[in-house]
């Protein structure tokens, strides 16, 4: 798995235009390795049966879900794949280590090249499946997690039931409905016969003032 | 028959799967098998049946997932006819059989990572206990991936039953659990709790878990079962599939079953009734062996084992108050910050295991303890050594432990160990035996040797073995006696060498009263490990001890190819360049450089006030470093490596005065914060304390996921002016709402800043924050003016 160096940048602040310095360099590099030490990535997916009810009430796998966002998220799609992935327990145990210790900057490092490491996995096992679902003609759309749009977090206790994400990766559900270990993505994956030309990722999202959102400066 | 009278007389065979074989029979996606024991009892009576036809030993009740937490109610009712079920099938059949009354996980994680909390844990399988013991002659607590929940399952078995008790794991291919555990640890836990039978099981396949269970054998004294899947999961158009064939899954798992030590083999998902036929024909005439006892002592965290008895083995000694005023005052003040820094750089410095001792008159040691040993579980994965001489305190660290602790201490005093072996048999533990009595400390080697034999036959009395004693020969001050280390190596000598026991020993004590103590320290080490010396309790982190303990290791051929020792010296040559970087520590700290921050104060503390130090030192470094990240100059992991080292410049200035019994220290100005209920994102108020403690607050940190009531009460309690909130999740903005709304009713004279990365100005203005701050400097500077 690689880690996106500019992309943990931009989680703790950095932008394009501003290079960091030798020393923040060198902190990330060094938390890099002690995070890339305990990191266990397990990962799942299953696809399920996709059926359309109404504009905003898809069915998958038996289970109903209410969400117009998702709903035209899959307008072109005919099959679905639940996926679900984790950098298991060790990276929490690590920032919450750093951030005990007095390293609050390796805490920060820790958390920001882990958000970027769990991203940069899903986008790899994503690749994968879509390397072998183009043989069939079939095409990958991004993903669609819980709490996505007008797709309510609480969404996240009946995804877990249609999949042994807590047995086969370990990842479980807050009574929130937050995922631990918290590096952890689970998501929608749509699968169509058309090629996908939408917006992804932080286009598509609303809220324009967030201060992650990407090509911003 | 009783179940354990049948254990290790022949080959035992469990059942195969429940869950797939319900699907087979239409259970719906999301529905939870164990409400068809009420809907449809007949489909789960025919499935145990054909088990038992098929010739299996043991049932496995359909109640894997029957706790309050997924049921939400009906918990009564679903064991006890899942258990029913089971002993019908069970007494109908033409052969002998046993109910094995099922328990899986509760599917949350347990506390200090997850939101569960221990007790809560085992509330839930106590539950499921007394609903189905009645009917059952085992339980099976299986497919496991946490030790600690495993901790809560047994201890409700054992304490609300008499039945046997089963426990198998679900490893990965590289043989760890989901928490991290490896094989060896794994079994020193449950052996500590004294489980009956351990396990794998689901997971993997019959191949797959072959050297897992081959690794169990060669560290288990308990006997081993094993209930593999047909196979690794395939999705096959949209159906989770097992692929292994009935005659190739029995031959895979007659394989497991010839290993030595394993009593008992099944199936788990995928496996079906002709899986499970087939395996009875090839494994049931499989001989079984009785089980070797594992000789070597060991003591566990919940991620890794530590062995004693080859290489010598540190134990940090720092965390105890005794002479530590430092460690005293942290205490007091329930400032766990200090402690965890210790726990660090203990570990840092070598060591493997950390004493914990909270022993003080003003403090409330049970509680304090059982809360320090948990907090240190969250940060650290070394194993512990509990040390107290309170029963009631050790008894509640050694429930919540996670892992097998050393105990610290048992001696030759009846009541001692009348209090001890009790506490050490039920939850687990190696045990730190000091040779000393009613009588008190034997002059001679004789004297203690001869209470060393005591304790030993007490304690199989109570059924604890000998590899689970460490002795302690007893470190008397050399300067009140000048033959008082021979007394010690030789005592040692013979318990190790003749008694054939494991030793342990706090060094330091043998140079009390006299001058440069670590140099006495040292050599005493160096003798003591040459005369058998198992574990010493010492100052990692003074040098001259771990230099005489990698010398040592190298000389005596336990450090292979010198690596230990190279790198142990390359670190001590490297240390001084750090220092040759002559910054003065106002660049130090606006650099971001906490050694040479730490240097460079203790330098300045021999000619200046430590008033003056943080006045025209470290607080107009803090400036310039926040005004540039104001600025836009500076960003984030500047700023916090600037914070970290200041921080350490404190910690030198603090160790000061607490050496000078407290100087007169202004009265800092309190605020409370936390990150509000149900967020489980704690790094953004972790940054906001570090930068407000900087800036000479005193700051109160609840954690996270904290209920508005709680934030409520500490702001009354501690009278505070302001609480800062954190938020990252839209979704608990709405509980940040509730905790201002509670505040700003029952507590009106605080004010409230808030803080994450969904908010914004609007969204503050809206819930009723008084002040919204857009960074962690932000909140530094709005706390400035409201108490300016």
């Amino acid at each position: 798995m690689e880690i996106c160096q500019s992309e943990a940048l931009r989680y703790l602040g950095y932008r394009a235009n501003r290079p960091p310095d030798t020393q923040t360099l060198a902190l990330l590099q060094e938390t890099q390795a002690q995070l890339e030490a305990v990191l266990a990535p397990k990962s799942l997916y299953k696809e399920v049966p996709l059926r359309r009810i109404s504009e905003s009430e898809t069915e998958i796998g038996g289970i109903v879900f209410q969400s117009r966002k998702l709903q035209r998220h899959l307008r072109d799609s005919d099959r679905i794949l639940l996926f679900a992935a984790t950098l298991g327990a060790g990276a929490d145990r690590l920032i919450r280590r750093f951030a005990a210790a007095g390293e609050t900057a390796k805490a920060a490092a820790a958390q920001a090249l882990g958000a970027a490491a769990i991203e940069g996995y899903c986008d790899e096992l994503c690749a994968q499946i879509a390397e072998r679902e183009e043989k069939n003609g079939y095409y990958l759309r991004q993903r669609f997690s819980p709490g996505y749009g007008d797709l309510p977090l609480e969404a996240q206790r009946d995804f877990f039931k249609l999949f042994d994400i807590t047995k086969r990766i370990g990842v479980t559900l807050t009574d929130q409905c937050m995922m631990l270990p918290t590096k952890s993505v689970t998501a929608f994956v749509g699968l169509s016969k058309t090629p996908s030309c939408a917006k992804s990722g932080c286009e598509t999202c609303p809220d324009t003032a967030c201060a992650y959102r990407k090509g911003e400066t | 028959m009783d179940f354990k009278a049948v254990l290790g007389k022949k080959m035992l065979l469990f059942d195969g799967a429940m869950g797939t074989q319900l699907q087979e029979n239409g259970l719906a996606a999301g529905e939870l098998p164990e409400t068809w024991n009420r809907k449809t009892p007949e489909t789960v009576y025919e499935i145990h049946k054909a088990y038992a036809q098929a010739g299996c030993d043991i049932l496995k009740t359909n109640t894997f997932g029957a706790n309050a937490l997924k049921l939400g109610g009906d918990v009564a009712e679903l064991v006890q006819s899942g258990v029913h079920l089971a002993r019908r099938a069970a007494d109908e059949a033409d052969h002998e059989m046993f109910v094995a009354l099922d328990m899986g996980p509760t599917g949350k994680l347990l506390a200090p990572y997850g939101d569960l909390a221990f007790e809560k844990a085992y509330d839930l399988y106590r539950e499921q206990v007394l609903a189905g013991h009645d009917g059952a002659d085992l339980i099976l607590i299986e497919t496991m991936g946490d030790l600690y929940e495993i901790k809560a399952a047994v201890l409700a078995a054992k304490e609300n039953s008499d039945l046997p008790i089963a426990v198998s794991m679900i490893f990965d291919e590289k043989g760890k659990l989901l928490t991290g555990s490896d094989v060896q640890t794994a079994v020193v836990t449950l052996e500590g709790l004294g489980v009956d039978l351990i396990g794998l099981n689901c997971g993997l396949g019959p191949d797959g878990m072959y050297p897992l269970v081959q690794e169990m054998a060669q560290v288990s004294s308990t006997p081993l079962f094993c209930n593999p899947n047909a196979g690794l999961p395939e999705c096959v158009n949209g159906v989770t599939s097992y692929r292994v064939s009935p005659t190739d899954f029995a031959d895979a798992l007659r394989h497991i079953a010839e290993i030595d030590g394993v009593w008992a083999v099944g199936g788990c998902c995928g496996t079906t009734p002709a899986h499970l036929e087939k395996a009875v024909e090839v494994c049931k005439a499989v001989s079984i062996s009785p089980i070797k006892e594992k000789n070597f002592t060991a003591i566990s965290s919940y991620a890794k084992t530590v062995t004693l008895g080859e290489k010598p083995v540190i134990i940090g000694e720092r965390i105890n108050p005794t002479g530590k005023k430092r460690l005293k005052e942290a205490l007091l003040a329930g400032d766990t910050g200090y402690i965890f820094s210790e726990a660090v750089s203990q570990a840092q410095s070598g060591a493997q295991v950390l004493d914990v001792n909270v022993g003080l008159p003003e403090l409330d040691e049970p509680t304090v303890l059982a809360e320090t040993v948990a907090a240190l579980q969250g940060i650290t994965d070394l194993p512990l050594q509990i040390d107290t001489s309170s029963g009631e305190a050790m008894a509640r660290a050694l429930r919540t432990y996670n892992g097998k602790p050393l105990i610290n201490s048992v001696n030759g005093k009846r009541e001692s160990m009348e209090t001890v072996f009790p506490l050490a048999q039920k939850y687990g533990g190696a045990i730190v035996c000091l040779t000393l009595d009613e009588d008190g400390i034997p002059d001679t080697a004789e004297g203690r040797i001869r209470i060393a034999e005591k304790i030993l036959q007490t304690a199989q009395s109570y059924g604890i073995a000998k590899k689970d004693l460490v002795f302690d020969p007893l470190a008397m001050t050399v300067s009140t006696g000048a033959y008082n280390a021979n007394v010690t190596l030789q005592t040692l000598r013979h318990l190790r060498h003749v008694l054939g026991v494991q030793t342990v020993l706090g060094v330091s004590n043998v140079s009390f009263g006299l001058p440069k103590r670590a140099h006495i320290n040292a050599a005493f080490f160096a003798l003591a490990m040459e005369n058998g010396l198992s574990a010493g309790i010492i100052n990692p982190k003074s040098d001259e001890m771990m230099n005489a303990y990698y010398a040592f290791c190298a000389l005596k051929g336990l450090d292979n190819n010198f690596e230990a020792y190279i790198a142990n010296a390359t670190d001590a040559a490297a240390a001084p360049t750090a220092n040759s970087a002559e910054t003065d520590l106002r660049t130090a700290v606006c650099k971001g450089l906490k050694e040479a921050a730490q240097q460079d104060t203790q330098k300045l503390l021999e000619t200046m006030p430590p008033l003056e130090i943080i006045q025209t030192q470290l607080v107009p470094a803090l400036d310039e470093v926040g005004k540039g990240f104001e600025a836009g100059t500076l960003f984030l992991p500047q700023l916090l490596m600037s914070a970290d080292a200041a921080k350490a410049a404190f910690e030198v200035l603090k160790s000061g005065f607490a050496d000078q019994t407290q100087t007169t220290q202004a009265e800092k100005h309190k605020i409370v914060i936390a990150t509000v209920q149900g967020d489980i994102h704690d790094i953004g108020k972790n940054i906001v304390k570090v930068l407000l403690e900087n800036y000479g607050f005193e700051v109160i940190d609840l954690g996270k996921d904290v209920p508005p009531e709680r934030v409520l009460e500490a702001a009354q309690r501690e009278q505070v002016r302001l609480v800062g909130l954190s938020a990252l999740m839209t979704t608990t903005v709405e509980s940040m709402a509730r905790t201002i709304a509670l505040l700003h009713r029952e507590y009106p004279a605080c004010k409230i800043m808030v803080g994450g990365a969904v908010l914004t100005q609007d969204y503050a203005d809206r819930i009723g924050a008084d002040f919204y701050s857009k960074d962690a400097m932000g909140s530094v500077r709005y706390a400035e003016k409201l108490f300016s």
